[in-house]
């Protein structure tokens, strides 16, 4: 089983649309789309939207994000844009700038 | 087993370029460009409509569009490829389908091992026809123009603005009402849904951290 | 038909240049110079160091030395590593060995699967 991995050396400028999830190890300018589990990784660098069912930022996201299920930002992530997820995790230490709207009702889009 | 490769997953799609100095591995769909240094494989379940320039290229699924290997291009049985072919070394496999230019020199560090000399100047085409005998000796060595792939260095411009160094965003910076605008750079590239990212409006609800 | 390179067949010896028009029902095997028309009712070998600068029919060939022009062949085109080609290969099954010098085209008609998604 091989899920989709942006390596470290890695930058995609454009849109990666996934059914699945993705990693990001490195860097993404533009947008993902998945309908599974996002992870920014430490080192990743995520430069637009981001909507997932789950998504945890352990690096840094500027743009708005939407997880139809959860969001999580670790202690070493960063976050500036809009939040947008049924639940949401902001860690001690992380860091975030935006709009945070919890959308309970949210079970699928 | 060692680390995990650079991947996009069988039921992924990237529109846009993806650049890097590591191997990667595609099974699902690629449209624009790939730029690496690094080793390219693309897997039998992967179609790629893009551009392609990597050290080393192994097709084993569907390309369309110009390829150029520095090092090696392999196209293994299942390989469908439309579109030019330029490698240092080349390894076509029988069942592989092509339909383009093929270019192969092998490249050393003092340059082309060897021109081709060309018994009559004809690179294919229009039907030939018989034409007065050359010279009985081998014809005067015709010195085909010296093809060398791009070797990327890490300042190269093709790379463009993906390569620039990332500048930290400025911590404790306070917007209220305003337009982030995040470090000027181009539009992201065409053909792509990509909505426009850079600028966001923010309000700032939530405290940041302690700092100027 | 298996390549049978012991097989008698017509052999142009080093050394021989033919201009024009060259027709073998059989096999034929070029160790010298061909410059024209090459026309195999069965196997091509061009051999190293032959040269053959043609519009070539054959069912199948076998290149290891230089050759430029147009290939044809019903089966297919193998490239040797030791070959050199500045040429139009056209065949359903084209093979280049690593090592082989290419300058040209290759020629086929490619299906591209298009996916679903």
């Amino acid at each position: 089983m091989s899920a989709t991995r942006i390596g470290r050396s890695i930058v995609v400028t454009g849109a990666i649309e996934t059914p699945e999830g993705v990693v990001v190890e490195g860097r993404v300018e533009g947008s993902i789309v998945a309908r599974g589990h996002v992870d920014v990784d430490r080192r990743g660098v995520v430069r637009g939207d981001i909507v997932a069912r789950t998504l945890d930022v352990e690096g840094e996201v500027e743009g708005p994000v939407t997880a139809t299920d959860r969001i999580e930002i670790r202690a070493d992530g960063t976050v500036i844009g809009d939040i947008r997820a049924a639940r949401i995790l902001i860690a001690d230490g992380a860091r975030f700038e935006g709009t945070v709207h919890m959308d309970r009702s949210r079970d699928d889009d | 087993m060692g680390a995990k490769k650079a991947t996009i997953a069988a039921s992924a799609r990237v529109r846009g370029r993806i650049a890097g100095d590591e191997d990667l591995l595609v099974f699902g769909r690629v449209d624009g460009e790939i730029d690496l240094r690094g080793a390219l494989d693309i897997d039998a379940s992967a179609v790629v409509k893009a551009r392609i320039r990597a050290t080393a290229v192994r097709v084993a699924g569907t390309v369309v569009g110009d390829i150029t290997a520095t090092d090696v291009l392999h196209l293994a049985p299942t390989a469908r490829v439309i579109g030019d072919l330029r490698a240092g070394r080349l390894v076509i496999e029988p069942g592989a389908r092509v339909s383009g230019g093929v270019t192969v020199e092998e490249q050393k560090a003092d340059g082309p091992r060897r021109t081709f000399e060309s018994l009559s100047p004809m690179l294919g085409g229009p039907r030939f026809e018989a034409r007065k005998p050359p010279p009985p000796q081998r014809a005067t060595a015709v010195r085909m123009p010296t093809l060398e792939p791009e070797i990327v260095e890490p300042s190269d411009p093709p790379l463009g603005e993906s390569q620039r160094p990332w500048t930290p965003p400025q911590r404790g910076r306070v917007e209220t009402e305003g337009e982030i605008d995040a470090a000027p750079r181009r539009p992201l590239p065409q053909p792509s849904a990509v909505p426009e990212t850079n600028k966001r409006r923010v309000t700032v609800k939530m405290k940041t951290r302690g700092e100027p | 038909m298996p390549i049978d390179a012991t097989k008698p067949a017509v052999r142009l010896a080093r050394g021989m240049i033919v201009r024009g028009e060259l027709e073998a029902p059989g096999d034929l095997v070029i160790e010298g110079k061909v410059e024209g028309a090459v026309r195999v009712g069965n196997d091509l070998f061009i051999e190293s160091g032959a040269e053959i600068a043609a519009e070539t029919f054959a069912e199948r060939v076998v290149i290891a030395g230089f050759a430029s022009g147009r290939i044809s062949a019903r089966t297919s085109v193998e490239v040797r590593s030791t070959a050199e080609v500045e040429a139009t290969l056209i065949a359903p099954i084209v093979s280049v060995a690593d090592g082989a010098r290419m300058r040209g085209r290759i020629d086929m008609v490619v299906d591209i699967p298009e996916a679903s998604r």
